[in-house]
Formats: C-alpha cells, sequence, structure tokens
C-alpha cells in the first residue's frame, strides 16, 4: 500500500485532499519495528509522529516507586492499525506523555516532527484538519485513561 | 522445566497447557486467570518461565470495560524486573487469531512463533531457556494452530484402520476355531488380525515418538 493510501486510511488525514495528503506523504518515511520495541519513552523529544499500518503499540505510563510500592509500567490504552502514535510531536511542549512499546511487529509511517509543524503553520487548511482530528484522539484517549482508573485502580505490588 | 500460565480463559488455558505439555520436561505448575494471581503464583513456585495472555485483567474482569484488559505486559514487565530468574514469555495473538472455543483439535497442531522483521519462527520453550539468559525484558511471541498436513491425516486414519481391522480379525479369528470345524481358518484370520493390529500399534509408536 502506498504511503499516501495509508494517510488516507487514517482519520486525522481523512478530511484532506490527494495534493494535501502528497505533502504530508513527502515527509513521511516506513518503519518496522519488532515485538517488544520501545518506539520511545515517556519524556523523551517527540521528534516523530507515527501513523500504524499493522501491529498493536501499548502506550504505557509510569509510576515511580513511592511509599514502598514497585516502580512500574501500566499500560493506558492499545494502539492499533490506521490510528496514530505520538501526537506529542505537534503538540507543544513536543515532549512525548507515554512510553510507546510494540505488542506485535509493527509497520508504521514515520512523519518528521518539526517539518510536520511547519506544514500545518504554513497551510491552514491542513492544520485545521490535522489539529481537529488530532484532538479527537487525545480526547478519545484521555477517556480510555479515566476507564482503566475506573475499573481498575492502582493495587499495591509487594514482593 | 516448570512453568506457570495466565491467561483469564479456560480455553486458552487449555491450549496453553497442551502447547507446553508437549514438550518433554515440561510441567505447568500453576495457571491463573488474572495478573495478580500470577505474579503471586510466580512469587510463591519461582517457575523457570512465565507464559502470560497480553490480553490480561488486572485483577477480577470487568465485562463492561474492555479497556480492564491491559495488564498482561504490565505484569510480565514487573515480573522481569523483580524475579528476572522467570523468564517471561508474552502471547499477543491470542484474542484475535484464536477463537473462545479454540483448542488443540485432534486435526491440528500447535507451536509457539516469534514474530521478526525477517519473517515468524517457530520454537521450543528448551530453546528458549537455553538461549536467554536471565532477561529483563519479556519475550514476545504468538501461538500458531496449524492443521496437521492431508498426507499426515491420511496416515492417522490408515492407522486407525489398521487397528480396528487387526482387532475385528482376532476376534473373527478366535470365533470361527472355537467353533472346530472352521479352526484352520480362524487360524489364519487370527493370525491376519495379529499382524494387521502390531503393525497398526508400531505405527502409531513411531508418530507418537516422532513428534517428541
Amino acid at each position: 500500500m502506498n504511503t499516501k493510501q495509508v494517510l488516507k486510511e487514517c482519520s486525522v488525514f481523512s478530511a484532506l485532499s490527494d495534493s494535501e495528503l502528497d505533502r504530508i506523504a513527502s515527509l513521511a518515511v516506513e518503519k518496522q519495528y519488532e515485538a517488544g520495541t520501545t518506539i520511545f519513552e515517556e519524556g523523551d523529544s517527540a521528534q516523530e509522529f507515527f501513523v500504524l499500518q499493522e501491529g498493536k503499540v501499548a502506550l504505557q505510563m509510569t509510576f515511580s516507586e513511592r511509599q514502598g510500592q514497585l516502580g512500574r509500567r501500566i499500560t493506558v490504552d492499545v494502539v492499533n492499525k490506521n490510528e496514530i502514535v505520538g501526537w506529542s510531536a505537534i503538540v507543544e511542549p513536543y515532549t512525548y506523555t507515554l512510553t510507546a512499546v510494540c505488542l506485535q511487529k509493527v509497520n508504521a509511517l514515520s512523519i518528521d516532527g518539526s517539518k510536520f509543524r511547519r506544514l500545518l503553520r504554513d497551510n491552514h487548511h491542513i492544520g485545521y484538519e490535522v489539529l481537529k482530528e488530532t484532538i479527537k484522539v487525545v480526547a478519545s484517549r484521555l477517556d480510555d485513561t479515566r476507564q482503566v482508573l475506573i475499573s481498575e485502580r492502582l493495587l499495591p505490588v509487594k514482593l | 522445566m516448570r512453568v506457570v500460565l495466565a491467561s483469564e480463559r479456560t480455553q486458552v488455558q487449555n491450549l496453553l497447557v497442551d502447547v507446553v505439555e508437549e514438550e518433554p520436561g515440561a510441567v505447568v505448575v500453576g495457571q491463573a486467570e488474572n495478573a495478580t494471581k500470577v505474579l503471586a503464583l510466580v512469587k510463591n513456585l519461582r517457575p523457570d518461565i512465565a507464559i502470560i495472555d497480553s490480553n490480561l485483567p488486572y485483577s477480577v474482569g470487568m465485562d463492561r470495560v474492555a479497556l480492564s484488559r491491559m495488564s498482561g505486559l504490565d505484569i510480565a514487565q514487573t515480573i522481569c524486573q523483580t524475579l528476572p530468574s522467570t523468564r517471561v514469555i508474552i502471547i499477543n495473538n491470542l484474542d484475535t487469531q484464536l477463537s473462545p472455543e479454540a483448542g488443540l483439535g485432534r486435526d491440528s497442531q500447535a507451536f509457539f512463533s516469534r514474530e521478526r522483521i525477517a519473517g515468524n519462527t517457530a520454537f521450543k520453550l528448551q530453546e528458549l531457556y537455553r538461549e536467554v539468559a536471565i532477561s529483563e525484558t519479556p519475550v514476545f511471541a504468538n501461538v500458531e494452530v496449524e492443521a496437521w498436513p492431508a498426507r499426515k491425516q491420511e496416515n492417522k486414519q490408515a492407522t486407525n484402520d489398521a487397528i480396528v481391522v487387526g482387532t475385528v480379525s482376532i476376534a473373527g479369528g478366535l470365533y470361527l476355531i472355537g467353533t472346530l470345524w472352521l479352526a484352520p481358518y480362524g487360524a489364519l484370520l487370527l493370525l491376519f488380525g495379529v499382524v494387521r493390529l502390531v503393525f497398526g500399534l508400531l505405527r502409531k509408536l513411531t508418530v507418537r515418538l516422532w513428534r517428541r
């Protein structure tokens, strides 16, 4: 599947025209990761915006060691095919807020963060559509995180 | 090699038991249906390997909240971090590739495989145990179920037929011998039955040894 088609199937880019998709596709490169690979860590500088073509990625939040509880990571969401990972690359302060770990072999389009930001700033239609859809993703992830918090309180793990 | 398993679904646990116990020397010493329980089992039993379904609830499954089943990876990382002598295998495809009713059928076999960029590779627990030294990260793997090749199924059918024909022939031969006047024919039928039965049983034994 070509890059433009992959972008078209992702909800964040679905409202864009062919010529606009071409401009984004020119910033993207295809990347592959084996299961278990950490794509980025919480707190890293957000240099890439990813669109998943294949595979599953777990988004984890790190709880530091405190009050005798073990420091560990908690999965707050799982991202599937045609969804985005790394929206922090286009939202200030451009720092990843979660850690992304590949649960399966992943094929993804990686879009250069700084060039993508420049494109969004220079082309208002692309900027509006992409940010509008990205906000939906962020809101949905927040809702997912709330569900996890409600359904499973963090229980102490002592070993 | 002592193994602890964790999956919310009993059918998946049964499938994993089948796959593990196909290997000589591997024995399942504990099974858990949630992350809290598997952590307690690993802590108490100190198994060599823990096999964990990635789609695992933390404590009790909350059916209305799909996202509550995301603790497989978290607990696998916790075990690696705190009990590094236990190798942890996290299985990713049990929710999508296997139906809830899946099990190791008579005409299929299941095995572990690792997803690599270059392609998937099947592996045995023994190999993994030897390869992977004390590990701080889980091994990501899949369980694949494949049908026995048609030729193997035909061989299996032929073996079963031989056993049935052999048994019936022996019974028939003994009956004819009992009638006395047809005893010579009965002896021949008995001999034929014994040969068929021995052939069928030997073939079954060979297949079983070969699979190991």
